[in-house]
């Protein structure tokens, strides 16, 4: 931009102008550059450009500039002449050395990410070695260079709170580098890639689908060409014809590309699934939504939408509050009753259609009599405990798709049915059991509406296997609302259930990744009632425990272990017939039932503490909290054996709420809000890990795909950490060494990106088009902006000019207005006469520094710097004297000795900074250029019109989608203060007078003493 | 060298807290026959320009013109550290980087001593032409002022219209208006208190109140104030001193939409 630093010799010069001081002048606005500048500098966070920025900026810039009164004429450039041609050439060439590095910086951090795969990968062979464990057929087959071995020794280190700690880490710092990559894309050239290739399709499905719908994107556009280039391009329409329908032709392939990966060839039928549709309406803690569901569509509240019992609209949500069901047991009952009933009526219908083509029906409408019965004979109580169970059962019922599950939940079913019985029976032994019982129940409530996410979160992962992974975060970010609402609805006391409901969230999830854990799931809840009933009976309490648990696992264990005891025949039945279901699939030697619960415990244990792990990730400083709350629990248990289990529950809830008191404090109000969003961290990294939990059930279907499967969990992975990232990054966020570095990437490429962008012509339409709405006046000049703007000044049709180039001055511009938007009173204002009075300098020796110093017409001497310039020209004053000089030099040795010091010391530092004059120097068509500049020479004088408002709220919606709201915010004060400005103008006083500008004799001029000398020198000049 | 003794600290003191709320920094040009001062205000609206010839000082003398680069706040600052009866004098080298400000009470023989460090003020100068006048009023300052004041209230503009007969004061704004007429009045006894009139012809000027409300506070440095008034040129209101006058010249409003 213009002539380089040249706004630092002339600095000393300026002087700050009152914005008011400008009321009713006339100024050139020299354009061209605000267009370059709001690309350049309005940027979102990660460095993408903001569609339209150029529209906003130039809004609130004639905003301010009618506002302060200002009649601004806007001058944007036209062609551009053969000189400037050249520097735009080697600017472009720049530019393009600057796409390259942005594809390098992508490179780097491609490798930076294997780079770090590879240290992460032992963790993922964990997992996979978790896999053998369960299959020990299939051998471990490294798919690439970057897939290692199994290491046997991990498991054991796996306890190692530290180890863990790093995998944390890593897998942070990998998430976010991943999502650089994905930021890549944007800088990598498209027209590289082919999709066609399989080392496209080997790339994560996210960024495959990213890369086609920005090549789809790319094949819609004309190229980023203009018409008239275009044109140039095809010469002949037939041929541009077949462009277009070349292009149509890709655009249909990508589509298709894309259509497949998403999934959409389903109908888009999966990305309807029951979730949210729609929020309708809302109020405090509360939603009405309209839901599909399997059978339509129904209003409901929140995601109590009435399609299952735990999902009743409640009316009164204070039904749901424990303490008043503890204080007012019955009535809270009763009501829970009443709603479970009417829920079931309506899940009868649902049921039925759902279970109509299933073989099993019978077995299952046998349960449900045998059901029926049971609670026919059970006293009140007990009739509520198994509501509870009915609850979690017919929570079951509409997300169940697969005949096997289906199965299970049935068995799980049945497993209820014989604990519930003995509830009942221990029920009757006291009062104290009574109470106990009650309490019990109410977990167990709260656990069913936990299982209601769960629930949801199945169906979900249903879904999410069939979809495109876009789409999946697209539904977790409904589930995350949900959650969120859902907490929301809770008041303060339920906040810490809350929190255990997350945690136990996390374990259903984790029983899922084993498929014999999810029996555990299902009957979890019955088991946890009936261990606390026995509990409270016989106190014949497993101390033989061996493998610490947090309580609820604990208690699944006891009661699997009492099944497999065989002291209740029908849920050790079932539990058998489970069994026999999953082991063909999953194809483990699993003998007995004790053994294989034991398993499933100790596994689950590990990945709960992982994934605890993993739901901290969100919150480091939770890291270490959560781990402790682990171990704590853990090395609690046995001493609480004895306890009730409510107790340690207790203990286990505030353990989990430890770690949001580390954080805030919890007697604030803000807290609340606070764990909301920990819990709904939690629970989006719940989401975020759980396909690919899910992964491994389904491919445990296939023994053959296993491989191929890890393969796939291991992309999906990579593309839930970027997702993960969305949520859990934060910039402020512990940076490690790699962080940085990636950082480092990061930046670059914000930067990269931001200077390979361009001006477009139909930014300059758009633009245009604002302005004539404004009513304000344009020209296009016939080469530069800035020399029609000094044209312009010349003719006295302008007043001054405002530009940011300071190659205005060397086109003979007077008065220039510099950094007129960036600060809100004053601008920085520069007169040629005060730079010729104060540094001496005149247009001609602008030119020279110009050809000294480089700038649009010239690159300049290489070397040379603002001082040694402003020193050449003072001593030489004309730089056709400068090259004499200097060709004098190299061949005059006598007069090189008699050369004044000043002369010496330049040659000195010309030899030594390699300053090289070539023979063009001074360049005559520089000069002339910049003498003579072509520009419209018309005089006929400017018009201003009026802000047509009802235009400029078309133009601002279509182009910003602004409101009309929005517009007249800012429009209507404008017009008013410009209509009462016309009624009764100020004038200024400086129009009546002659106005001479005097300057301090005795003002130093400040810079540094070499300019100082140079300066004073060049005055002494001008003087003779 | 420059030594400009003021007999009483207080006129000086009052010359500067005429004009110090509407310009800020101001070039002081001390020449021989006395000094001159002009500035304008930020907005562009307002010139200011005073002259205090040397006989309004007890003692002056200057050997070459000095310019003193002054700024208003700080000057007032110092000029409040003397009693009104002190003498003052203003002290400061040929080629100066500060001005020293000597306050003698004679009676007591209290000397304090401030020195101000001077500023390099660039600024407009405007050459103030002598222009044609269309009428020229002479008015009590405390007349002017009170009624400047009362309306300024109203509204944020303030119109002067002069006929053969009378000088009119009105305004009008979103709460209501007002208007004070006056005529020439001649008070023998009391030549201070009469309102003179001359015109060649009438005039209607529409004035910003806000600028007016700073002339008016220079009323404390002379119990008239003139005011000529031109139909196409700014308004001159002028303070004069012993010798010597506080001038300010207000740009007028004027209805675009008339034109």
């Amino acid at each position: 931009m213009g002539v380089h630093s040249f706004w630092d010799i002339v600095g000393p010069t300026a002087r700050p102008v009152k914005l008011e001081s400008l009321q009713d002048k006339r100024m050139a606005v020299d354009a061209s550059i605000w267009i370059y500048q709001f690309i350049k500098a309005m940027r979102d966070s990660e460095g993408n450009s903001i569609k339209n920025s150029h529209i906003t900026g130039f809004f609130r810039r004639i905003c301010k500039l009618l506002y302060f009164g200002i009649k601004p004429v806007f001058v944007f450039d036209g062609g551009v002449p053969a000189l400037k041609r050249d520097t735009i050439k080697q600017r472009n060439e720049a530019r393009q050395g600057k796409r390259e590095s942005a594809q390098r910086t992508a490179r780097k951090l491609l490798a930076l990410q294997m780079h770090n795969d590879s240290n992460k990968n032992p963790r993922k062979d964990q997992n996979s070695e978790k896999e053998k464990s369960k299959t020990p057929d299939i051998v471990f087959r490294p798919e690439d260079d970057w897939d290692l071995p199994n290491i046997e020794g991990f498991r054991v280190s796996r306890d190692d709170a530290r180890v863990n700690l790093n995998y944390e880490q890593e897998k942070k710092k990998k998430t976010f580098e991943s999502s650089i990559i994905e930021d890549t894309i944007d800088s990598l050239d498209l027209d590289s890639i082919d999709p066609t290739s399989e080392a496209f399709e080997e790339l994560p499905k996210n960024l495959q689908y990213q890369l086609l719908s920005n090549l789809r994107l790319k094949s819609r556009l004309r190229m980023g060409y203009s018409k008239e280039q275009l044109e140039e391009v095809f010469p002949d329409s037939l041929d541009f014809s077949k462009f277009q329908i070349d292009m149509v032709k890709k655009r249909n392939y990508y589509t298709q590309r894309i259509i497949n990966m998403t999934g959409y060839h389903d109908g888009g039928a999966s990305k309807l699934n029951d979730e949210v549709v729609n929020r309708i309406s809302g109020q405090k803690n509360r939603e009405y939504k309209i839901t599909k569901t399997d059978n339509g569509w129904t209003l409901g509240l929140g995601e109590h939408d009435g399609s299952a019992a735990n999902k009743a609209i409640e009316l009164d949500p204070g039904i749901k509050d424990e303490n008043r069901c503890l204080n007012n047991k019955k009535q809270g009952f009763i009501g829970m009753t009443e709603d479970e009933d009417q829920a079931e009526d309506d899940d009868e219908d649902e049921d039925a259609s759902e279970w109509e083509d299933v073989a099993l029906e019978s077995t299952k409408v046998k349960d449900r009599f045998d059901y029926s019965l049971k609670a026919g004979r059970l006293p009140e109580l007990d009739k509520t405990s198994q509501v509870v169970g009915s609850q979690s059962f017919l929570d079951k019922v509409p997300s169940e798709q697969s005949p096997v599950k289906r199965d299970r939940q049935v068995k799980a079913y049945k497993v209820a049915i014989p604990e519930e019985n003995e509830i009942s029976s221990g029920e009757e032994s006291n009062d104290y059991e009574r109470q106990f019982e009650e309490i019990e129940m109410m977990e167990a409530y709260q656990k069913s509406k936990l299982e209601q996410f769960q629930r949801e979160r199945r169906i979900k992962e249903e879904k999410e296997k069939l979809e495109n992974k876009i789409e999946q975060n697209k539904i977790m970010d409904e589930t995350m609302k949900q959650h969120k609402e859902n907490i929301e609805k809770k008041d303060m006391e339920t906040m810490i259930p809350n929190q255990t409901e997350g945690q136990h969230n996390l374990q259903m999830i984790l029983e899922k990744t084993n498929n014999a854990s999810t029996i555990s799931g299902d009957s979890f809840l019955f088991g946890g009632s009936l261990f606390n009933n026995e509990h409270s009976e016989s106190k014949s309490l497993t101390k033989e425990k061996v493998i610490p648990e947090t309580p609820s696992w604990f208690e699944q264990k006891k009661d699997s272990e009492r099944i497999s005891e065989g002291n209740v025949p029908n849920p050790f039945t079932s539990m058998m017939f489970v069994k026999d279901k999953v082991e063909p699939t999953k194809n483990s030697n699993k003998i007995d039932g004790e053994k294989y619960e034991l398993l499933t415990g100790r596994n689950a244990q590990h990945l709960l503490e992982e994934q605890i792990k993993i739901r901290s990730l969100s919150e480091p400083v939770k890291t270490n909290d959560a781990v402790i709350a682990i171990s704590d629990e853990s090395d609690a248990e046995p001493s609480n054996i004895g306890a009730s289990v409510k107790k340690v529950l207790d203990k286990q809830n505030l353990l989990l709420s430890q770690p949001d008191e580390n954080q805030d404090d919890l007697s604030t109000s803000d807290m609340r809000e606070s764990a909301t969003e920990n819990n709904n961290d939690n629970n989006d990294n719940n989401n975020n890990n759980e396909p690919t939990v899910f992964e491994y059930e389904f491919s445990e279907d296939e023994e053959n795909d296993l491989v191929e499967n890890i393969r796939q969990e291991e992309k999906d992975f990579n593309v839930f950490k970027n997702k993960e990232l969305l949520n859990a990054y934060q910039p402020n966020k512990d940076v490690t060494n790699t962080a940085f570095l990636e950082d480092e990437l990061f930046k670059q490429q914000v930067k990269d990106k931001r200077d390979s962008d361009e001006v477009t012509e139909d930014m300059v339409t758009d633009i245009q088009d604002m302005l004539s709405q404004f009513g304000i006046p344009f020209i296009t000049a016939p080469m530069e902006a800035e020399a029609q703007c000094a044209e312009l000044l010349a003719l006295k049709l302008v007043d001054g000019v405002i530009t940011d180039d300071s190659d205005v001055f060397l086109f003979g511009g007077t008065k220039i207005y510099r950094n007129m938007f960036h600060d809100r009173k004053y601008v920085e204002f520069y007169d040629s006469l005060k730079i010729a009075v104060d540094l001496g300098l005149d247009r001609k020796n602008m030119i020279d520094l110009a050809l000294l110093l480089g700038s649009d017409y010239t690159n300049g001497i290489k070397g040379m710097g603002p001082v040694s310039s402003m020193e050449v020209i003072a001593e030489f004053g004309d730089m056709k004297k400068f090259k004499e000089w200097y060709e004098q030099g190299q061949f005059d040795r006598e007069k090189l000795n008699n050369e004044s010091k000043f002369e010496k010391d330049l040659r000195k530092r010309m030899v030594k900074n390699n300053i090289l004059l070539d023979e063009s120097f001074p360049n005559e068509l520089v000069i002339d250029s910049y003498m003579n500049p072509e520009v419209d020479h018309d005089t006929t004088p400017f018009v201003w019109g009026f802000p047509a408002i009802d235009m400029l709220r078309n133009f601002l919606d279509d182009h910003l989608g602004w409101t009309q709201e929005k517009t007249d915010e800012i429009l209507l004060p404008l017009i008013k203060d410009i209509n009462n400005k016309k009624k009764n103008k100020q004038r200024a006083i400086t129009s009546f007078f002659p106005t001479e500008y005097i300057t301090n004799n005795n003002q130093a001029v400040s810079g540094g003493k070499r300019i100082l000398t140079a300066t004073s020198k060049l005055k002494k000049r001008k003087m003779k | 060298m420059l030594e400009a003794k003021f007999e009483e600290a207080s006129l000086f003191k009052r010359i500067i807290d005429g004009f110090k709320d509407c310009v800020q920094l101001v070039n002081f040009q001390c020449k021989e026959d006395g000094i001159i001062a002009q500035a304008v205000d930020d907005s562009r609206v307002l010139l200011v320009s005073l002259e205090i010839g040397m006989e309004a000082f007890q003692e002056y003398r200057c050997d070459r013109p000095i310019t003193l680069g002054l700024d208003l706040n700080s000057l007032s600052k110092i000029l409040r550290c003397g009693n009104n009866s002190d003498t003052l004098t203003l002290i400061a080298e040929d080629t100066p980087d500060h001005i020293g400000l000597v306050f003698e009470d004679n009676k007591k023989g209290r000397v304090a001593e401030y020195i101000l460090k001077l500023m390099d003020i660039d600024a407009d100068f405007l050459k103030i032409e002598e222009l044609q006048y269309d009428a020229t009023l002479l008015l009590p300052s405390a007349e002017f002022s009170k009624n400047v004041r009362d309306l300024s209230q109203l509204g944020d503009s303030l119109a002067i219209a002069v006929t053969k007969d009378n000088i009119k004061f009105s305004t009008e704004g979103d709460i209501g208006s007002g208007s004070v007429l006056l005529q020439p009045y001649v008070n023998m006894d009391k030549p201070e208190e009469s309102i003179k009139l001359e015109m060649d012809q009438p005039v209607d000027l529409t004035f910003g109140a806000k600028y007016l409300l700073d002339i008016v506070k220079g009323s404390s440095l002379s119990d008239k104030i003139g005011i000529r008034l031109s139909g196409e040129a700014p308004a001159l209101f002028q303070f004069d001193l012993a010798s010597g006058f506080l001038q300010f010249f207000l740009a007028p409003k004027f209805n675009e939409e008339e034109e």
